[in-house]
């Protein structure tokens, strides 16, 4: 199958037979036929099916190792040429899973059936892990699985992309009928395939619109969706976070596994390695976040910087800042337009949100020369997160007297007053250095440090007001609209020679849009959404969008990897 | 003490068969740690070793219960392992036992079990001799014909070719064969459990004078245990067992087929829904093996049927039957 759209590990993908062709994530008896079961011991020839299971031993998940070498060494005598499926028997003796993997390369299958899931999905850590191990090593391959729908938003997301809907007619002998709160609650109309229906279409849907995490934060029927979700965030962040396409939306925070969205964690790995304060700066504030964003453009940053301004003059050139908040815990100034997010706010803060917020402050005030005064302006918990950073950098902070929120007038007078005692002042130079920091910071969050000084040096322009185009010796380089940014070919190409990131490496003359086939090698960095530069012989011959990640598009042998945008 | 009668097929004919369990010290293969999967009929063997002279002793005890009663008697005897095994019995306790059996009219059929490969001509011959007018039969584990699942879910330890030659030796010492299958060995559907059944009767039955359907249960301390604790296993159903058995006396009339379904209607057990019917529909088996009349399971209310039929043409594994 082809992967047309990521979000996470799951996927929108196309599944092509001879002139048929279907979409996943797919039921098996709805949009495809699948044989059955197809015993080693009383093998059956393919039939007139989509899918043929190849003869296999049907081990359970608890299998001892005396019986699973027994059934290893007979399963390379069958014929696997003649099917397109594999049956999989999910084992807890993870160490066999290898050689299963042998046969599925080596025969080239174009679906594993994920046998034991109905047990599997009852062992948190194996659930997750196995559907890693499998995603990673076999990007295009179709995972079915048999599982009740209250678990397909859940198991899309991590990875599998059909399932069996055999053994649900099960539940219509049984007389339960599906709910939306099943397991807990069941209607007495047996409804098993309609009801798998709905959910698949709804998965789907949440797929075309990036709003899977979403529906799989709000689909908790049972103990084992929540674990499941909590192990694979806790002990599987990068393999989430890999798949995860660059955030464009707004994000909706909203049940207490968000705040371990892969977003969240992304943004943290970003403001520590992507982020580097500019070079003028002698002030350092610290403002609580705002619920409107871009937060400049909210009241209260509004008051904050008519406060700062009335305070240091020309000065506020050399201030920077940085805004606090939760769960990506700092923002800095420029890459406000970035974090796009929306979170309950209820004052109440929990540990999970404090602490991270905490570490990642302590180690942004490092990049800052240890000589500038840090002043925040906040209150409640974020008084708590400054003082454990403080306490956990060494540095010190100095807080303004805040009364009544951060807005009072008393506050912001405040905020003035402990200003006036640094006597700074900023010059034109200072004013259009921050000018172009302001661009440059955004490309340091796409491209990695270097990449802003690389398409908007000190000798290059910047034209326009809304849409601001950057040049570089008269060549555009790219375009920067509150945020949203563009790369040229030319300015990808400046990218590559001074950081070296974001490259997909090709050996063809560049026509279309580049297939995963065609993918020498690629940046590890790649994120499905990401803008990249497709590089021929050391020269960038084109700009597009990544529609895999780039371990992905070296791996895949199916579909498009990188969306073509313009050639050089 | 482990004897008792019921309600069984002598000889052909509807009579009572005595099941004495020998203590023995049990199976070889359990002894070397290389036990069949299902079972666990050696843990009930004595730990303490019985002398040879006390096991006749018992068997005489046993017989107490029919004698001079009123047969036709069938005498089967187990010993958790092989009666032809020298290690469990020695050759001059074996006369001895076939001697008293010998005297007693009422019993017209004896049935002893052993492994092929400790079947042997002089070891059956023998005994033939001393019970020259009566049906002597020899009870071969098979479990399936087919040697792979043998092997990998059943821990087997020989092969169809091993059970072919042992059912020669045995007709040509002057006895009867009677071929065990498993129904449902670990690592099928429902529906490859029948027809491995299907497949094996078909092979052995050039050999075979009874078939007796064993029908998984779950024994205590097994993997078959293990992986049913984990429900990755199900026993069969009885629908399982009554379709093998009547296909299976369809297709070979002339042939006995007996099944004793130990546990129906129970978790451990064959069954079908757990409802009442599942003890009905195990006592309907029991009547046809000893009458060998199908007429007492083609006749069973369809009760639960639609749902194994959905499982069964469907091939559905037994991890796919857990529901919530």
């Amino acid at each position: 199958m082809e992967i047309l759209r990521h979000e996470g590990p799951g996927r929108l993908g196309r599944v092509r037979l001879g002139d048929y062709s279907f979409r996943t994530p797919a039921l098996a008896g709805v949009d495809f036929t699948l044989s059955p079961f197809n015993s080693f011991f009383h093998p059956k020839e393919p039939g007139e099916y989509d899918f043929n299971l190849a003869p296999s031993i049907p081990l359970g998940f608890y299998t001892p190792d005396e019986v699973i070498q027994k059934a290893l060494g007979r399963l390379w005598s069958v014929k696997h040429e003649d099917f397109n499926a594999f049956y999989l028997p999910a084992l807890r003796r993870t160490e066999y899973l290898e050689e299963f993997f042998k046969i599925i390369e080596r025969y080239n299958f174009d679906a594993v059936y994920l046998g034991n899931s109905k047990i599997l999905i009852k062992e948190y850590r194996y659930f997750v892990r196995i559907l890693r191990e499998l995603r990673e090593r076999f990007p295009n391959i179709m995972i079915i699985a048999d599982l009740e729908p209250f678990f397909y938003p859940l198991a899309v997301y991590l990875g599998v992309d059909a399932f069996d809907t055999r053994s649900l007619k099960l539940y219509d002998f049984e007389g339960k009928g599906f709910t939306q709160f099943s397991p807990f609650l069941w209607s007495n109309e047996p409804n098993s395939l309609d009801f798998a229906r709905e959910v698949i279409l709804l998965v789907r849907k949440a797929l075309e619109e990036g709003k899977l995490r979403y529906l799989v934060e709000n689909f908790f029927p049972t103990q084992y969706n929540a674990g499941i979700l909590r192990i694979a965030d806790l002990e599987h962040p990068d393999y989430l976070e890999k798949y995860t396409p660059i955030q464009k939306e707004t994000v909706y925070f909203i049940s207490d596994a968000s705040i371990r969205r892969p977003e969240v964690k992304r943004w943290h790995k970003r403001v520590l390695e992507r982020f580097t304060p500019p070079k003028n700066v002698e002030i350092l504030l610290l403002f609580p976040c705002s619920a409107k964003k871009p937060y400049s453009f909210s009241r209260s940053h509004t008051l904050y910087r008519r406060a700062v301004k009335e305070a240091l003059g020309s000065g506020t050139s050399k201030v920077h800042e940085l805004i606090l908040t939760s769960p990506f815990g700092v923002v800095p100034r420029e890459w406000e337009w970035l974090a796009k997010y929306d979170i309950v706010v209820t004052g109440h803060w929990g540990e999970e949100e404090i602490k991270p917020a905490a570490e990642l402050l302590a180690k942004t005030l490092e990049k800052y020369p240890e000589d500038i005064p840090i002043i925040a302006h906040l209150d409640e918990a974020y008084v708590e997160i400054a003082k454990l950073a403080s306490e956990l950098s060494g540095r010190e902070i100095i807080f303004t007297d805040v009364k009544n929120g951060t807005t009072s007038h008393e506050s912001l007078r405040s905020l003035t007053e402990t200003l006036r005692e640094f006597q700074i002042e900023g010059t034109k130079e200072d004013r259009t250095y921050r000018y172009f920091e302001n661009i440059r910071k955004v490309f340091d969050f796409y491209f990695g440090i270097g990449a802003g000084e690389a398409v908007l040096p000190e000798n290059g322009q910047v034209k326009g007001s809304k849409m601001l185009r950057i040049f570089v010796e008269g060549q555009q380089t790219g375009t920067f609209t509150d945020g949203v940014i563009s790369v040229t070919p030319y300015g990808m190409q400046r990218i590559y020679d001074a950081v070296k990131s974001y490259w997909v490496k090709i050996d063809f003359e560049l026509r279309g849009d580049v297939f995963a086939v065609g993918v020498e090698e690629a940046d590890p960095r790649i994120r499905p959404d990401d803008i990249v530069g497709i590089v021929r012989d050391e020269k960038v011959v084109g700009v597009g969008k990544a529609v895999l990640s780039g371990e992905e598009m070296v791996k895949a042998r199916k579909g498009v990897a990188v969306k073509v945008r313009k050639r050089a | 003490m482990t004897y008792w009668t019921s309600e069984d097929n002598v000889a052909g004919k509807t009579g009572t068969a005595l099941f004495i369990i020998l203590p023995t010290i049990g199976c070889y293969r359990f002894r070397v740690g290389e036990p069949c999967y299902m079972c666990s009929y050696p843990t009930a063997a004595p730990k303490v070793k019985w002398c040879q002279e006390a096991i006749v002793n018992y068997v005489k005890e046993a017989l107490k219960k029919i004698e001079g009663k009123k047969g036709p008697f069938a005498v089967r005897m187990f010993t958790s392992g092989s009666f032809l095994d020298n290690g469990e019995l020695k050759p001059e306790t074996r006369r001895k036992i076939f001697e008293v059996l010998a005297d007693m009219d009422n019993v017209e059929e004896i049935v002893i079990e052993s492994r092929s490969e400790l079947v042997r001509y002089d070891a059956v011959r023998e005994l033939a001799e001393i019970v020259p007018d009566k049906h002597f039969e020899v009870a071969i584990g098979l479990e399936t014909a087919n040697d792979d699942i043998a092997d990998v879910s059943i821990n087997k330890g020989n092969t169809f070719a091993d059970f072919v030659k042992a059912a020669e030796i045995t007709h040509k010492a002057g006895a009867k064969v009677k071929t065990y299958l498993l129904l449902k060995p670990i690592f099928l559907s429902e529906r490859d459990g029948i027809e491995d059944a299907k497949e094996s009767i078909i092979k052995a039955e050039p050999y075979t004078d009874t078939f007796s359907i064993n029908i998984t249960d779950i024994q205590k301390g097994t993997l078959y245990e293990r992986l049913w604790e984990k429900k990755e296993y199900r026993p069969p159903w009885l629908w399982s067992a009554v379709e093998v058995l009547i296909w299976a006396k369809r297709k070979f009339p002339e042939k006995r087929i007996l099944s004793d379904p130990v546990g129906a209607g129970s978790k451990r057990g064959p069954h079908n829904c757990l409802t009442d019917y599942d003890k009905v529909i195990g006592k309907a088996i029991k009547k046809f093996s000893a009458t060998q009349d199908l007429s007492y399971i083609e006749n069973l209310k369809p009760e639960c049927r639609d749902r194994w039929e959905h499982i069964v043409e469907n091939g559905l594994l037994d991890w796919q039957l857990v529901t919530w």
